[in-house]
C-alpha cells in the first residue's frame, strides 16, 4: 500500500528568508522618495496669511520593495509661504503654499519638492477699460482672489533618508503545495 | 470658486531616488522671472531686489534666470507701489516667477506672481534674456 506524507503545515508557515517582522523590522526610506499628498483644507489669499499652517494627508501607500512604510492617510501639515490679497488696478490674490512633514507613528517625515502656487484672475486690462470711462475709479476694480481648494493632489518628496518600521510586512511568499511522499504501507506521516 | 488653475511652482530637477548626500550637496535652487511681451505697460521697465541689491531688470517680453540660495527669499519690485513675494527656495528646484503690470494712479503697478514652468516654455521663444544684464553694482544701491 502506498501511504501519503504531507509536508507540515508548520514549516510552510513558517517566515520565509527575506520577509520582515512586522513593528521591528526598520527599513530606509531613501531621500527624495515621492509621497502623494492631498490638501485636507481649503486656503485662499482672502482668508489665509503666511506662516499659517494646514493639514496634509498621505494619499497613497508609500512603499519601499512591497513593504508599506508610510500608510495612506498618515496625517501631516503644510504651510502657507506667500499670501497676498487681491487689490485695485485688477491685482489678482496670490498663494504659495508647501508640504512640511507627514507622522508616521511617533516620527515626522520632513518633505520637501511641493510647491503649489495660485494666482487669481488678473484683471488689470478690465480696470484699464474703466478708467478710460471712468477715470480714477476705474482702479476700484480688482482682481480675483487666489483659492486652492480641498482634495488638491500634489506630488512631495521625503527631504532626508529615514530609517522606519515596516506598517505593512510584504505577503508572505505563497506556501509550497503539499509534497506526495511514498512512505510504508498504512503509514500516514507527516 | 477657483480661479485660475493651479501652478505647480517649483519643478524638481533632483533624480527621484538620489543619495541623501547629493541632495544635500546642492546648496541652490534657480528662480527664473518672466514678463510677457504686452501692449499694458510696455514701457515701463522695474528691477527685481531681494535686500536690495538687484537681480534682474524685467522689461517688456523678458526673462531672468536666478541661482538663489536655499531658504526664504522675499522678491520685491517697486514702481510707484511696491510688491513682494515671499518664496522658499529648496536644493535643486526651479521656480517660475511671472511678473506683470497692472493699473496704477501714475505709473502702473509692478507685480510678481506664482507661475509654472509650461507658462514660462510656451512663451520663452519670444522673451529675451535678459540675465546679470543692466544691473547696478551691489555697492551703488539707488533707488533706480
Amino acid at each position: 500500500m502506498i501511504a501519503l506524507t504531507l509536508a507540515t503545515a508548520s514549516l510552510a508557515q513558517a517566515p520565509s528568508e527575506g520577509a520582515i517582522e512586522p513593528a521591528t523590522a526598520l527599513v530606509t526610506v531613501p531621500a527624495l522618495t515621492p509621497v502623494i499628498v492631498r490638501i485636507e483644507d481649503e486656503i485662499s489669499s482672502k482668508a489665509n496669511k503666511s506662516g499659517d499652517r494646514f493639514r496634509i494627508t498621505v494619499a497613497e501607500d508609500v512603499r519601499v520593495g512591497d513593504a508599506v512604510v508610510i500608510p495612506a492617510g498618515s496625517v501631516g501639515e503644510g504651510e502657507v509661504i506667500h499670501a497676498a490679497k487681491r487689490g485695485a488696478g485688477g491685482k489678482a490674490g496670490e498663494l504659495i503654499v508647501m508640504a512640511r512633514f507627514v507622522r508616521v507613528g511617533d516620527n515626522e517625515i520632513r518633505l520637501r519638492s511641493f510647491a503649489l502656487g495660485a494666482a487669481g484672475t488678473d484683471k488689470s486690462v478690465d480696470s484699464l477699460a474703466a478708467s478710460l470711462v471712468f477715470g480714477p475709479f476705474g482702479l476700484i476694480q480688482k482682481g480675483g482672489d487666489a483659492y486652492i481648494v480641498r482634495e488638491t493632489l500634489g506630488t512631495a518628496k521625503t527631504a532626508l533618508e529615514f530609517k522606519l518600521p515596516v506598517v505593512v510586512a510584504p505577503a508572505p511568499v505563497p506556501a509550497p503545495p503539499p509534497q506526495i511522499v511514498e512512505t510504508k504501507k498504512g503509514e500516514l506521516s507527516e | 470658486m477657483l480661479l485660475a488653475p493651479l501652478a505647480v511652482v517649483s519643478q524638481d530637477n533632483a533624480p527621484a531616488a538620489a543619495p541623501a548626500t547629493d541632495a544635500a550637496a546642492a546648496a541652490t535652487g534657480t528662480v527664473v522671472f518672466f514678463r510677457e511681451k504686452k501692449m499694458m505697460g510696455a514701457m515701463i521697465s522695474y528691477k527685481v531686489r531681494e535686500n536690495g541689491v538687484e537681480l534682474c531688470k524685467l522689461s517688456n517680453g523678458t526673462f531672468c534666470t536666478v541661482q538663489a540660495p536655499v531658504g526664504k527669499h522675499e522678491y520685491v519690485t517697486q514702481t510707484e507701489a511696491k510688491d513682494v513675494l515671499t518664496l522658499e527656495v529648496e536644493p535643486g528646484e526651479t521656480y517660475y516667477l511671472a511678473a506683470s503690470i497692472s493699473m496704477g494712479m501714475m505709473a502702473g503697478h509692478a507685480n510678481l506672481a506664482p507661475s509654472k514652468k509650461e507658462d514660462f516654455e510656451g512663451m520663452k521663444g519670444k522673451l529675451k534674456d535678459n540675465t546679470g544684464k543692466d544691473l547696478d553694482p551691489p555697492a551703488a544701491k539707488d533707488k533706480k
